[in-house]
């Protein structure tokens, strides 16, 4: 059964039912290939169905999850009873949300992974004098909505890639690993081919060794790829929940400068290159492009229908959920710093930091991180790579610290969103190694 | 804790005779089927603020041919009939049929909403009457009950698992400073285990103590630490690279079972049998019997974690460490609870024998380079040590290093053993881990602080 005839059963169940009701299904196909040495080691597929029944009154939020078996009655029930466990907030019902007409847009045609992986072989091929191992993912979602009697479709397709080589000398054993994201599998390969592959080559030749005498200085470019688990960090106080609940530090900063003037972040569920595309989101609001940070003056925050009534320059259309079971949540779909006109200069710093371990541990309330990083340190001609490295600081305070942006994305997954940034040249992080 | 069940194995042993069957000449093939229910919670401003309902079943069906490619499928279709369907078709389990097959509805989660809702006010009430600085309490809490089939070419194996687990964070106020107070417990058994008032206190404890925390140092220091949580350090500095996917990657260890790699009263044990531990199962995710299996014994490195293909590929039978997060993920090499014996010091005494150091008194995670062995592991909530007394609070702050240096480096090894829980990440799959162990110094560690 897919999507739409869920949505269909489920719809004639909700028949005239008070208060705010919605219907999310979903139809997924998730497929892994991991390719080693040469070879495909595995190949990896699912597919499924499921739905979410969303029941919203006086000011109560239900949500159930279910698959495509369940009787949709029951399920309208079982919602219906849960809502009692939840205090009251409001004395009247909530009002059906959102007006405007959606989208449904055809199905894309099918670009099954599974079918590239001789291409993918091709493409890790000048890196085989390591020990390589290619993760490429693609999640290929077709979301179904129906609120009210408004419904929606669309299909967004996520593919990850992570590449990793070792490479063992006489001197010791070298690991490195590269990520990105991309919006479908021909994006991912040239992901691959154009940017990872020719990075990790790179950096692979590189004489290693201890950071012992080294003088670190003030400025330091964070590559892009380290940089976006940096937004990630950061999209915890752009949450309108955050501002809410007091939990962020950015809350009584709006129209303030709180970032450099050459840092803009900006949200956009639209870009149809971007990793996590969205036509509307999971209230069935229509996206549309967001300037949270423009020049360094902060202007908006990520939020859902309730909390674009209840906190500041917060716009609907950023609920999403973290997985089909999950309740949608203010968050980022495609969340980035604007990339500038032109590339760092090579001379910017002698430091770049390429690789970061342990941000995901970092303190999303208060933004303070330390992480484990490898870095290159040196001029052109005189590189060379160093481990073990810690690297310390605040996403809240480096957002001031930013000197000058890059020019070309990448991207970071998150668990809802993808996260993106170019290379940043800034100053003020603590590094000891 | 685990409860094993025999409900409607019969049902299924026309599937294990199919797989006997069909795949003969394979090198593996495991059918795991899960119908699964979870309730979770999100509470702040001192109420629930949503709940969510979800069920769900699927199947999956993996397949490791002669050459030792595997194939994984699996579809949200659940029970012997579609998996009969897979065995015997293309290897995608069949279509979903609203029959019999069809989950249990979640009316056993539906009553422990009361229960959990009354959990989750003490705790709040603990923390606020701790200390009026706390200004908020969150809490992300989920109580999960699955029903787990594992069949393979011999045999049908079946089993209830169920998991509450809390996610509580207290927020502090004092000025502009805003501080976190951060913990995770857990259980595998009862809600009832969980203590509300104590949660309560620890998180506010926590968070109104990092309000006088000064910055961590940045240079190499003993580092101490406590029992429970703490063991994090050993999951992420010295187990992770004893998986047997990461073993065949070449990790750290590879080549060296049967040598010594660890100080000689270190003893390190992944026990999936432990009472009440988050990591706690009756069989892994193959079908393979649960059971101690002691990684390092005296410092010597006896035994990696395998799963059925790490192991068929390094020679050795599976340790039942074949774990998946759920129907839709492939199996991995995974731990379960890890478990450092005890020594003889008194945490007292090896705070008194440390000149300098840092104590870390609550840990995050980590998150460590398998093939290298460096990891890094997050320091919550700290404290200087300065000539042999506990002193000041430090902020969070990560210690940094590499899992064999500090096998070889642990040089005090606590007698107070407790258990913790936490929840880690592999390729994408997120599963409850157990820890257990005691007070642990590490001799030298890189601390990453910002004090200059």
């Amino acid at each position: 059964m897919n999507g739409d005839d869920l949505i269909d059963r489920y719809g004639r169940a909700l028949a005239g039912r008070t208060g705010h009701a919605v219907v999310s299904a979903q139809d997924e196909r998730r497929e892994e290939v991991v390719l080693r040495q040469g070879r495909v080691e595995s190949t990896v597929r699912t597919d499924e169905a499921g739905v979410v029944v969303a029941l919203d009154d006086t000011g109560r939020t239900v949500h159930v999850a279910t698959d495509a078996r369940s009787d949709p009655a029951a399920v309208v029930a079982r919602a219906t009873r849960a809502l009692q466990h939840l205090p009251q907030r409001a004395t009247e019902a909530t009002p059906a949300r959102g007006q405007a007409p959606l989208v449904v847009e055809p199905p894309q045609p099918d670009d099954a992974l599974a079918d590239r992986t001789t291409a993918l072989l091709a493409d890790v091929a000048p890196l085989l004098d390591a020990h390589v191992e290619l993760r490429v993912a693609t999640t290929r979602r077709r979301i179904s909505y129906l609120g009210g009697d408004r419904r929606g479709a669309y299909t967004t397709t996520r593919a990850g890639v992570v590449l990793r080589c070792t490479r063992s000398t006489g001197a010791g054993t070298t690991h490195l690993a590269r990520s990105g994201l991309a919006a479908g599998t021909w994006a991912a390969r040239a992901l691959l081919s154009s940017r990872l592959v020719p990075k990790m080559q790179d950096e692979l030749s590189l004489p290693e060794s201890t950071a012992d005498g080294f003088r670190w200085p003030e400025l330091v470019v964070v590559d892009g790829e380290v940089a976006a688990q940096l937004v990630g960090l950061l999209s915890k106080s752009l949450s309108a929940e955050s501002v809410h609940q007091a939990r962020s530090r950015l809350a009584s900063r709006l129209d303030e400068q709180v970032a450099s003037a050459c840092l803009s972040v900006v949200d956009d569920p639209t870009l149809t290159d971007g990793p996590s595309y969205g036509a509307f989101d999971a209230e069935g609001t229509p996206t549309r492009r967001k300037r949270l940070v423009d020049g360094g003056v902060l202007r908006g925050f990520l939020g859902t229908a309730e909390l674009a009534r209840l906190v500041p320059a917060t716009a609907a259309g950023n609920a999403w959920q973290s997985n089909r079971v999950s309740p949608p949540r203010p968050n980022g779909s495609n969340l980035f710093v604007e990339p500038g006109p032109a590339a760092l200069p090579a001379d910017a710093s002698t430091v770049r930091i390429v690789q970061s371990h342990g941000l995901h541990m970092a303190n999303d309330i208060t933004g303070a991180f330390s992480l484990g990083a490898t870095v290159i340190v040196g001029t052109a001609g005189a590189r060379r790579l160093v481990h073990g490295v810690t690297v310390a600081g605040n996403v809240l305070d480096l957002l001031g610290h930013v000197h000058a942006v890059g020019d070309e994305l990448d991207w970071s997954s998150g668990s809802v969103a993808s996260y993106g940034s170019p290379d940043l040249l800034v100053s003020g992080l603590a590094i000891g190694a | 804790m685990s409860v094993a069940t025999t409900a409607d194995v019969e049902l299924y042993l026309p599937a294990r005779d199919a797989l006997r069957r069909r795949y003969a000449r394979h090198l593996g093939a495991t059918a795991f089927v899960e119908q699964a229910a979870r309730l979770a919670v999100r509470f702040s401003d001192g109420h629930l603020q949503d709940l969510t309902l979800s069920e769900h079943g699927g199947s999956a069906l993996r397949t490791v041919d002669a050459h030792a490619a595997s194939t994984f499928r699996a579809t949200g279709a659940a029970g012997p009939g579609a998996l009969l369907l897979a065995i015997d078709g293309d290897g995608a389990p069949g279509s979903p049929v609203p029959d019999a097959e069809h989950l249990a509805a979640p009316e056993v989660l539906e009553s422990s909403t009361d229960a959990l809702r009354d959990l989750l006010h003490r705790v709040d009430r603990a923390a606020r009457e701790h200390d009026d600085r706390v200004t908020q309490v969150l809490v992300d809490a989920e109580v999960v009950d699955r029903h787990v089939t594992v069949v393979t070419r011999d045999d049908v194996r079946q089993e209830r698992r169920h998991l509450v687990y809390l996610t509580v964070r207290a927020l502090a106020r004092q000025g502009q400073r805003v501080t976190t107070g951060f913990m995770t417990p857990a259980t595998s058994g009862a809600m009832a285990d969980l203590d509300g008032a104590l949660i309560g206190v620890t998180v506010a404890r926590r968070a109104v103590t990092s309000l006088d925390a000064r910055p961590a140092p940045i240079e190499h220091l003993p580092v101490i630490v406590g029992p429970g949580r703490g063991t994090v350090l050993v999951h992420e500095a010295c187990c992770h690279p004893l998986e047997g996917d990461e073993v065949r990657r070449g990790s750290t260890y590879a080549a060296r079972r049967g040598e010594r790699i660890a100080v000689p009263d270190l003893t390190i044990v992944d026990d999936p049998t432990v009472p009440g531990a988050v990591g706690s199962y009756g069989f892994d995710d193959e079908g393979v019997t649960a059971r101690p299996t002691p990684v390092v014994e005296d410092g010597y490195l006896r035994a990696f974690l395998l799963d059925e293909m790490s192991g068929a590929a390094l020679g050795h039978a599976s340790t039942g460490n074949g774990r998946v997060d759920g129907f839709r993920s492939p199996v991995l090499p995974r731990m379960s609870n890890t478990c450092v014996a005890p020594g003889r010091s008194s945490a007292a005494e090896i705070v008194a024998d440390t000149p300098r150091g840092i104590y870390a008194e609550n840990v995050g995670g980590g998150e460590v380079v398998e093939a290298t062995g460096e990891f890094v592991f997050r320091v919550l909530n700290g404290y200087l040590v300065e000539d042999g007394r506990i002193t000041d609070p430090i902020e969070e702050t990560t210690v940094a290093g590499r899992g064999a240096d500090v096998l070889q480096a642990i040089d005090r090894i606590g007698d107070d053993v407790a258990l913790g829980a936490a929840k880690c990440g592999k390729f994408g799959q997120f599963l409850p881990v157990g820890v257990q162990g005691p007070t642990l110094r590490i001799a030298s560690l890189l601390v990453g602080g910002t004090a200059r």
